[in-house]
C-alpha cells in the first residue's frame, strides 16, 4: 500500500521532518519514496529532515513550483509531498543518469541500457529528470532527444514501452531545477524507475488549447529555434498573432504551436495535438523558440491558443475516461496527476484550479500525487511516449489483473 | 474543374483562411484579456487576502517573530514572489537589521545592510535605473527585480523580488506600491497587536502572581494570628467563668472584655482568612450537592437566635414551601446567610425585625433574602459596602464592628455558583440583600440530600 503525505513550511529540514513523521507508521515497510519538494527549499536540508524519519531509503523526485496532494493544494514553493513505496508496491531498480549535460539522447539510452541490464526493459517507467540546463541565459534540457533515447533502447522489441515522466523546475518562471537522485541531490541528472512487470499504467491527457489558426508550414528551423513558418519570419507571425510586441512578456502563456497527429482536416479532438510551448522570441533573429527540438522542416503546425474552460472541460472527460477505465482493473497503488505550472490558476487566470477539479472528481479512496511541472511526458493515443506541453497527465499506476476492491 | 472556378476556390480559401486567422487572432487576445483581468483582480484581493490571513496569525503565534515570519510567508504566497524579506532600522542609523527572509533555498542571505535616506517605496524593472538604494536591496534579496517599502515611523521595512520579470506574467509596476505599502501596514500593525496582546499577558500573570502572594501572606498571616488569639480566648474564658478562683469580680470583668476583644479579633481574622481562600478560588473548589434550602434557612436562624435575642431584634424565617432541591455548596450557602444575617443583625437597632425567607420565582430561579429595617446605605454607599474592606472605609458604617469582608464574600461565593448578589436598601428605612441561584441549580422534588 503505497503511503502518500503533504505538508508546508517555511523551514526545508523541519518541512522534510514534518511530512516524513507523517508516514512514520509505514517506514518499517517502505523500500523507496518519491518526493517533490516546492522550490523555493534547500533540497539538501529537505532531504535530511526526510531521511531523520524515513531512514536511508532511496529517494527519488525533486524540485517542483508546487503539488496537488488530496488535502493540500499550493504552489507558494514551500510545500512537499512524498510518497512511500512497500516491497510489494510499484518500483524496481532505480536508473541513474547524471549524464544530460554532456547530451540528452545519450543520456537516455545510457538510462534505458541500466533498465534492460537489470531486467527491467519491458516494464512500464517514470521518469524524472532536470530541466534546466543553464540558468541565465535560460537553457532547457529539452526532454524529446531523453525520451527518443529511451525508446531508442526500449522499443526495440516493436512495443512501446509506457514511460510516465516529467521534467521539473523549481517555479513557473523556469528559475531552476534539482533532482533527488535515489542517494542525494543531483543537477543534469534523469533518473528512471521501472514500476514493475506485474504493473500497469492507465493514461488520460487532458488538454486546454484550440486551433488559432490555418495551417503553416516551418520553413526553417534549427533545433528548438523556429525562424520561418510560410516562409515568414517567425517572430513577425506570432507578433500579429500577440496584436504587438507589447505583449511578449506573457508570451509563453500566451500561445503554442500545435501539431495535429492524424488526419489534419478530421474534426477537432484535442488529444490529436502536440503542443509546444514558446520559450521567447528574438526580433533581431527573427525567431521564436519552442520548448523542445522535435518539429522539422515541413512539419504543418498551428498557432494555438489557451482556452481555460476547455482545460477544465478536458479535465472532467478525462477524469471520467480514467475513472471509467479504472473501474474495470485493480484498485490503483498510486495515481499521478503530472500538471505543466503553466496551468495553474495564477499562471493560466482559470476560474478554478484545475488540481482542485481534478481532486474532487477522482473518486475517493484513489491515493492521489500530483505535482506542477516543466515538461509531461506520457503515452499519445496508446502509442509511443512523447513530451508534452500544457497537459495535465493523469496516470493510475495498477496490479495487472486485479479486480476492483 | 475550369481555371476560372479553381481561382474562384483558391480564392474562397484565401478569404477562409485570412478570416480564421483573424479570429484566431482574436481569440487569443480575448483569452489574453481575460487572464489578464483575473490576474488583475487576483493582485487587488492580495492585500484583503493579506490583511485576513496576518491577523489569523495572532492567535496561533507565540512570539513577534514568529508572527513576523507567518506574515512574509503569507506575503510571498499571496504576490507569487521568489524571495522577500523584512528589515528593522536600528535606532537613529543607517544601518538595518535583516530580520527574515524566505525564499532562499540553500543561499544563505546577508544579516544587516546599510541605506542612506531610504525611500518609502521603489521598485526596480528594466526600465528603471540602478541607483545606491536599489543596488542594496537587490543585493540583500540576490535578484535583480524588486518591490521596497519602508515605514520610517516603525523602522521596518519589506522588500520582495524576483529572477525573471516577467513573474506571473508581467514586471513590477507603479501600481504595486498599494500591495507592498499594504503588506508592509498589515504587518507592522499585527506585530504592534501581537506586541500588546504578549504584554497585556504578561501584566495579567504578574497580577495573578501578586493576588495569590496577597492571598497567601494573608491566609498565613491569620493562621499565625489565630493560633496565640486562641489561647488568650481559652484562658481569658477560664478567668470570667471561675468565681472560686484567685481573681476577684473586677478582674473576671476584665476577663470578660478580654475575651469580648479576643472575640470580636477572631471573627475578624476567620472573615479575613476566608476571604483570601475566596481570591484564591482554586485552592477551595465548590462541594456541590443537592440540599433542602428551607432547612439550610431553619439552620442558620436558629444558629443566630440568641445573638438577634441579645442584640433585640426579632427575627422570623420563611420558607420557599416547595420540595425543591438547591444544588450547592452547603458549608458556602451557611456561610452567607451567617454573614447576611450577621450583618443584618449588627446594623438594625433594637426592636427592629429582620426576615429570612426563601422563594423560586417562575423562572426557576431560587432566592435567599435576608431583610431588615436597619440603618440602611444609601446607593452610593452600597458598592463600598461590596467592595473588600470598603466599609472599614465608609463613615456611614463607623460605629459598627466588622471586617468589611462580609458581603464580599457572600459575593464571591454566589458568583462561584454562577449566581448574583443583589442588594436594595434605603438609608434609615433598612436593607434587603438577596442570593439569586441560576435556574439551572433548582432541582426537581425528589432529588436525595446527600
Amino acid at each position: 500500500m503505497v503511503e502518500i503525505a503533504a505538508a508546508k513550511h517555511t523551514d526545508s529540514r523541519e518541512l522534510g521532518r514534518l511530512v516524513g513523521a507523517r508516514l512514520e507508521a509505514a517506514v518499517s515497510a517502505g523500500v523507496w519514496a518519491l518526493a517533490f519538494c516546492g522550490g523555493k527549499h534547500d533540497p539538501v536540508a529537505f532531504l535530511e529532515g526526510l531521511r531523520q524519519k524515513l531512514g536511508d531509503l532511496p529517494v527519488v523526485g525533486g524540485s517542483v513550483p508546487g503539488v496537488i496532494a488530496r488535502r493540500l493544494i499550493s504552489y507558494a514553493g514551500f510545500e512537499a509531498v512524498v510518497a512511500l513505496f512497500g516491497p510489494d508496491d510499484p518500483g524496481g531498480p532505480i536508473a541513474v543518469e547524471h549524464g544530460l549535460a554532456e547530451g540528452e539522447r545519450e543520456a537516455g539510452r545510457r538510462l534505458a541500457a541500466r533498465l534492460v541490464s537489470d531486467g527491467c526493459g519491458g516494464q512500464p517507467v517514470l521518469l524524472l529528470y532536470d530541466s534546466i540546463a543553464c540558468r541565465t541565459p535560460l537553457r532547457l534540457h529539452p526532454a524529446s532527444p531523453l525520451v527518443q533515447g529511451l525508446r531508442d533502447v526500449l522499443d526495440r522489441g516493436g512495443v512501446p514501452v509506457p514511460i510516465i515522466g516529467s521534467g521539473l523546475i523549481t517555479d513557473f518562471n523556469l528559475g531552476d531545477s534539482w533532482m533527488f537522485d535515489g542517494t542525494g541531490v543531483s543537477k543534469h541528472c534523469a533518473v528512471a524507475v521501472p514500476l514493475g512487470e506485474a504493473f500497469e499504467v492507465v493514461t488520460e491527457i487532458m488538454h486546454g488549447c484550440r486551433p488559432a489558426s490555418s495551417f503553416m508550414t516551418i520553413t526553417r528551423i534549427e533545433g528548438a529555434e523556429v525562424f520561418e513558418l510560410d516562409g515568414r519570419p517567425a517572430f513577425e507571425v506570432i507578433i500579429e498573432w500577440l496584436g504587438g510586441e507589447a505583449a511578449l512578456p506573457g508570451l509563453s502563456l500566451a500561445l503554442t504551436l500545435g501539431a495535429k497527429q492524424g488526419d489534419p482536416f478530421a474534426p477537432f479532438d484535442e488529444n490529436a495535438y502536440v503542443n509546444r510551448l514558446i520559450l521567447g522570441a528574438d526580433r533581431a533573429r527573427g525567431s521564436i523558440t519552442i520548448f523542445e527540438p522535435d518539429f522539422c522542416v515541413g512539419e504543418r503546425v498551428q498557432v494555438m491558443s489557451r482556452d481555460n474552460q476547455l482545460m477544465l472541460d478536458s479535465v472532467r472527460r478525462g477524469v471520467a475516461a480514467a475513472a471509467a477505465r479504472i473501474a474495470q482493473g485493480g484498485k490503483p497503488a498510486l495515481c499521478l496527476y503530472i500538471n505543466c505550472a503553466g496551468r495553474a490558476s495564477v499562471r493560466s487566470g482559470a476560474e478554478r484550479e484545475d488540481g482542485d477539479l481534478l481532486r474532487d472528481l477522482l473518486p475517493e479512496g484513489l491515493p492521489l500525487l500530483g505535482f506542477y511541472s516543466g515538461v509531461e511526458v506520457a503515452p499519445m493515443a496508446e502509442g509511443p511516449s512523447l513530451p508534452l506541453d500544457w497537459t495535465g497527465v493523469l496516470a493510475a499506476v495498477r496490479r495487472r489483473g486485479d479486480q476492483w476492491i | 474543374m475550369t481555371e476560372t472556378r479553381r481561382m474562384r476556390l483558391q480564392r474562397e480559401i484565401e478569404y477562409y483562411r485570412r478570416e480564421c486567422n483573424d479570429l484566431g487572432a482574436r481569440l487569443i487576445r480575448l483569452q489574453e484579456e481575460q487572464s489578464r483581468a483575473f490576474r488583475e483582480a487576483r493582485r487587488s484581493r492580495t492585500v484583503a487576502r493579506l490583511i485576513r490571513e496576518a491577523y489569523g496569525l495572532i492567535d496561533g503565534t507565540d512570539s513577534p517573530e514568529a508572527l513576523a515570519a507567518g506574515i512574509l510567508e503569507i506575503v510571498l504566497e499571496s504576490t507569487q514572489c521568489d524571495r522577500a524579506a523584512l528589515l528593522l532600522q536600528r535606532d537613529g542609523t543607517q544601518e538595518f537589521d535583516i530580520l527574515h527572509v524566505l525564499g532562499f533555498g540553500n543561499d544563505v542571505p546577508p544579516t544587516s545592510t546599510t541605506l542612506r535616506e531610504p525611500s518609502r517605496f521603489f521598485l526596480t524593472n528594466s526600465s528603471t535605473l540602478l541607483n545606491e538604494q536599489s543596488h542594496a536591496v537587490t543585493a540583500i534579496l540576490r535578484v535583480p527585480f524588486v518591490l521596497w517599502a519602508y515605514d520610517p515611523g516603525s523602522g521596518l521595512a519589506m522588500a520582495v523580488g524576483n529572477a525573471s520579470e516577467a513573474n506571473v506574467s508581467r514586471p513590477f509596476e507603479a501600481e504595486d506600491q498599494e500591495l507592498i505599502e499594504g503588506a508592509l501596514s498589515v504587518c507592522i500593525d499585527v506585530l504592534h497587536r501581537k506586541r500588546l496582546e504578549i504584554e497585556l499577558q504578561r501584566a495579567t500573570a504578574e497580577a495573578t502572581a501578586g493576588r495569590d502572594a496577597h492571598a497567601n501572606f494573608l491566609a498565613g498571616f491569620s493562621h499565625e494570628l489565630r493560633t496565640p488569639l486562641n489561647a488568650i480566648l481559652g484562658f481569658s474564658e477560664l478567668i470570667r467563668q471561675a468565681p472560686d478562683g484567685p481573681f476577684d469580680g473586677r478582674y473576671r470583668e476584665y476577663a470578660g472584655y478580654i475575651y469580648d476583644s479576643g472575640s470580636h479579633l477572631l471573627q475578624l481574622i476567620t472573615e479575613i482568612l476566608e476571604f483570601a481562600n475566596l481570591e484564591n478560588a482554586a485552592t477551595a473548589p465548590l462541594d456541590e450537592k443537592p440540599l433542602d434550602p428551607d432547612a439550610v434557612l431553619t439552620s442558620v436562624a436558629r444558629s443566630l437566635q440568641s445573638l438577634a435575642e441579645e442584640a433585640g431584634v426579632s427575627m422570623s424565617v420563611i420558607p420557599t414551601g416547595t420540595a425543591v432541591r438547591l444544588l450547592a455548596d452547603r458549608r458556602a450557602v451557611r456561610q452567607m446567610l451567617t454573614n447576611l444575617v450577621g450583618n443584618a443583625i449588627k446594623f438594625t437597632p433594637r426592636g427592629g425585625r429582620i426576615t429570612i425567607s426563601a422563594l423560586l420565582d417562575e423562572t426557576r430561579v431560587l432566592v435567599l433574602r435576608v431583610a431588615d429595617t436597619g440603618v440602611g446605605m444609601s446607593a452610593e454607599q452600597i458598592p463600598v459596602a461590596l467592595r473588600p474592606f470598603g466599609r472599614v472605609a465608609s463613615a456611614y458604617t463607623s460605629g459598627y464592628g466588622g471586617s468589611g469582608l462580609g458581603l464580599p464574600i457572600c459575593r464571591s461565593l454566589i458568583e462561584q455558583h454562577g449566581g448574583r448578589l443583589v442588594v436594595e436598601s434605603v438609608p434609615g428605612e433598612g436593607t434587603t440583600v438577596s442570593l439569586l441561584f441560576p435556574a439551572d441549580r433548582s432541582l426537581p422534588a425528589g432529588t436525595p440530600d446527600p
